[in-house]
């Protein structure tokens, strides 16, 4: 398969995906920095008629039109960000219980609420537990647009193949960036099939009158979940083989990160990364191999902890190692900063 | 002699759990008799959310969603819009339609999305145990009113207020479990109207003997009096 | 400007400046050059004025993340874009700026080598007020002296298409502006600074 580099922005590349794995309907409401991917589609959708656009009155009704549109055995996904993420964490957790293949990309913005329109990490509890889940969907945080295009395509085949939620966690610089990036990787597509009105009739209910038959309900789902878990969970160990300081990254700040590692990797440092692509489910072995001889961890990430709290709640019993925070709160963070910062310890 | 019910409905999951006396039974009975009459239960998909009607979730042999509060509309219209050749029919009392649902509801009417969004109105919020609707009548005690006083004059209203966002070819009526051959010809009307390509609704009065706290022949008095308000007949269409 | 891996360029004025289309001319213009690059728009919610920021990377080395803390050229369009700008500056940054919209006066406490180009003036004068940005354009390709002038030809050619097509006479006015803008950077090095 021969390389085709194109140069485009994050929002195309989610697009041009999306329609890659299949994607044939698509329900949203706008919000920034997500619009464009909506206003994309719907251009999309003007020109061929298989395609399918509604923009509804809300993210909540767009969710909800998303599981019409899958229980009707169409590839249906949305985009949103900020409060819309909020929102749609209701139909969200209706397609948990039900274990329907709902996609979404997410590219987080400033919080709490209104924030700013421009980006985070800020969203990363919201999308593993967001709703009153129980946390039975698969979130995937690309690092780059090189992983963003791929990941799109994956996330549909995972929805597809084990019928769960899929969250594509980008953000707003990864959505706006402009950057070179390779189209031919191309995933073949999964099928897809309608819930209703094919085969055998469906009655399918959210509510249980009694408590012991949502407990059956729910350990059904979590034996799927945790058999599924094993196929879709995925991490980069960077250089942590032999790493004194492990940084702990994901996301964007993941990939800068790596950029970091190489860097100090050139002085001699040994530094290593540890890079969940899967943030949900989340690869604690993984973590916990990653750490073997660390004497210091560093956690980066731009919240005010929502990543640092996994970290230190997966790596509990399994290191002694110290841990230095690099927070900055709806902020980037940089390659430079990351170095400096273990300049600061190392 | 045992009781007919449509072909459509599940024998299986009777007798049903709704409340004796429920005005569901007739609802529900009825609108299986159009779908059988009108032969469409292969094309048919029902929705339901979580007010008395998530009790009709195994009530048919139809294709069914139970959804969340307020949201029938919506998956409803996400749904035919996959599937045009489809018939869906939403339920939802008086808070899906005309409170947490009221935007989807009337966002349905203003875009003629050609769905059939069946309303059961008995002026209370009776799943979780009689609280204010925004059809209650002024000084009605409910449990959250309970001296009868709160804001507003008049009740919601519902197929009045969907006319002004509605297209004109939208199909808009109210009807009464007092009078169910009229019931039934409007639910064939907004059935017939879906498959023409257009919005249709029909809001039917219904008493709730457990929350009113009425006997049988209170229940129909006392529903016979809310007509005067909820008048029936066609309002679109 | 000295040799880079990588050049961080930092393009900042008011929204309606024409900030995001130079910042993705060059962008493109570099791409094309086989260049790495990298190009994000920062602004706020404000759908007119506010001050637009584009962030630039481009060369042969990795790009690590799409904004940067320091910029290796700063290029300033408007008064309000100086205090917004000031955490970007280095010892190595070079300040461009249009100096017919801002007065040296405010850069007094600007600490870096500056490289007035009057750009507004040059524009209404020899040229059309419009292309006041293509002429800093021009400029900043000067400067950064890896990206072809045919790329950015072709680069401007794509984005303003449709304009072209109804005033083909734009095509030439921008081309004079790029060459304008060189010529005026050149200049200044020429008189020294």
């Amino acid at each position: 398969m021969s390389v085709k580099k194109e140069l485009l922005t994050g929002n195309d590349v989610v697009l041009k995906a999306a329609l890659l794995a299949g994607a044939e309907y698509f329900a949203g409401y706008p919000i920034t920095p997500s619009t464009e991917i909506m206003n994309g589609w719907a251009r999309e959708a003007a020109k061929n008629p298989k395609l399918l656009f509604l923009q509804t009155e809300d993210e909540t009704s767009a969710g909800m039109a998303v599981i019409g549109g899958l229980l009707a055995g169409k590839k249906t996904w949305t985009v949103t960000s900020g409060v819309g993420h909020i929102l749609i964490q209701d139909p969200l957790v209706l397609a948990e219980t039900l274990s329907l293949p709902f996609v979404m990309y997410v590219g987080q913005r400033g919080g709490p609420s209104t924030g700013t329109v421009i980006y985070s990490q800020q969203e990363l509890n919201l999308a593993r537990y967001g709703g009153n889940s129980e946390g039975l969907r698969v979130v995937y945080a690309p690092s780059n647009i090189q992983e963003l295009f791929e990941i799109t395509q994956k996330a549909f085949h995972t929805a597809w193949r084990y019928r769960l939620p899929t969250i594509i966690l980008g953000d707003g610089y990864l959505t706006k960036t402009l950057s070179p990036v390779d189209t031919s990787r191309v995933l073949p597509q999964e099928p897809a099939e309608a819930i209703f009105l094919n085969k055998e009739v469906k009655n399918l209910r959210n509510c249980f009158s009694r408590e012991d038959e949502l407990a059956e309900h729910l350990n059904i789902l979590f034996a799927k979940y945790a058999s599924a878990s094993r196929q879709i969970v995925e991490s980069e160990s960077y250089k942590t083989n032999d790493a004194r300081v492990v940084i702990f990254a994901w996301g964007t700040v993941g990939f800068a990160a790596k950029v970091a590692v190489h860097n100090l990797r050139k002085e001699n440092k040994r530094v290593g990364l540890f890079r969940p692509i899967t943030m949900r489910p989340f690869d604690d072995r993984g973590a916990i191999k990653a750490v073997k001889n660390a004497d210091k961890i560093l956690i980066a990430e731009s919240s005010g902890g929502q990543f640092g709290r996994i970290v230190r709640e997966t790596l509990t019993q399994s290191t002694d190692a110290e841990y230095i925070r690099l927070y900055k709160p709806a902020e980037g963070i940089t390659p430079e900063e990351i170095e400096a910062k273990i300049k600061e310890v190392y | 002699m045992e009781p007919r019910y449509p072909h459509c409905v599940n024998p299986k999951t009777k007798p049903s759990n709704f409340c004796p006396g429920c005005g569901y039974g007739i609802i529900l009975k009825t609108l299986g008799e159009v779908i059988d009459e009108l032969e469409i239960a292969p094309r048919t998909v029902f929705a339901v959310d979580i007010g008395c009607n998530l009790l009709a979730w195994n009530y048919y042999k139809l294709d069914t969603i139970q959804t969340h509060h307020g949201r029938v509309t919506p998956l409803s219209v996400g749904y035919k819009r996959a599937n045009r050749e489809s018939v869906t029919i939403g339920i939802a009392g008086d808070g899906g339609l005309y409170a947490i649902g009221l935007q989807s509801f009337l966002h349905a009417a203003h875009r003629d999305d050609p769905v059939t969004i069946i309303g059961v109105n008995n002026t209370i919020y009776a799943m979780t145990g009689g609280q204010l609707a925004p059809t209650s009548l002024y000084g009605q005690i409910t449990d959250s009113s309970p001296e009868g006083k709160f804001t507003y004059e008049k009740p919601v209203l519902g197929p009045e207020l969907a006319k002004d966002m509605a297209g004109p070819s939208a199909y808009l009526a109210r009807a009464s479990i007092l009078n169910i051959p009229q019931m039934k010809q409007m639910l064939k009307s907004a059935i017939e109207r879906q498959i023409g390509g257009h919005f249709s609704f029909v809001e039917i009065m219904s008493y709730c003997p457990t929350n009113w706290k009425t006997d049988a022949k209170q229940s129909i008095e006392a529903l016979e009096k809310l007509e005067e308000t909820f008048k029936l007949g066609v309002i679109n269409g | 400007m000295v040799k880079k891996d990588i050049y961080k360029i930092l393009i900042a004025g008011e929204g309606g400046q024409g900030i995001q289309s130079i910042a993705h001319i060059l962008a493109k213009a570099a791409y094309e050059c086989g260049h790495n690059v990298s190009y994000m728009p920062n602004y706020g919610v404000e759908q007119r004025g506010g001050v637009s920021l584009g962030f630039i990377q481009l060369g042969k080395g990795p790009i690590g993340f799409p904004k940067f803390a320091k910029a290796d050229l700063l290029v300033v369009m408007c008064e309000r874009a100086i205090e917004r700008t000031e955490q970007y500056i280095s010892q190595e940054t070079l300040y461009l700026y249009d100096a017919d919209l801002i007065s040296s006066i405010k850069l007094s406490g600007i600490r870096a080598e500056k490289l007035p180009i009057p750009a507004t003036s040059t524009a209404s004068k020899k040229l059309d007020p419009k292309v006041f940005n293509i002429i800093l354009l021009g400029a900043i390709v000067n400067e950064i002296g890896i990206i072809k002038n045919k790329m950015v030809e072709n680069a401007l050619g794509e984005n303003f298409a449709d304009k072209y097509v109804l005033k083909p006479q734009l095509r030439n006015l921008n081309l004079k502006a790029l060459d304008m803008g060189q010529k005026l950077a050149q200049e200044v090095y020429k008189n020294g600074k």
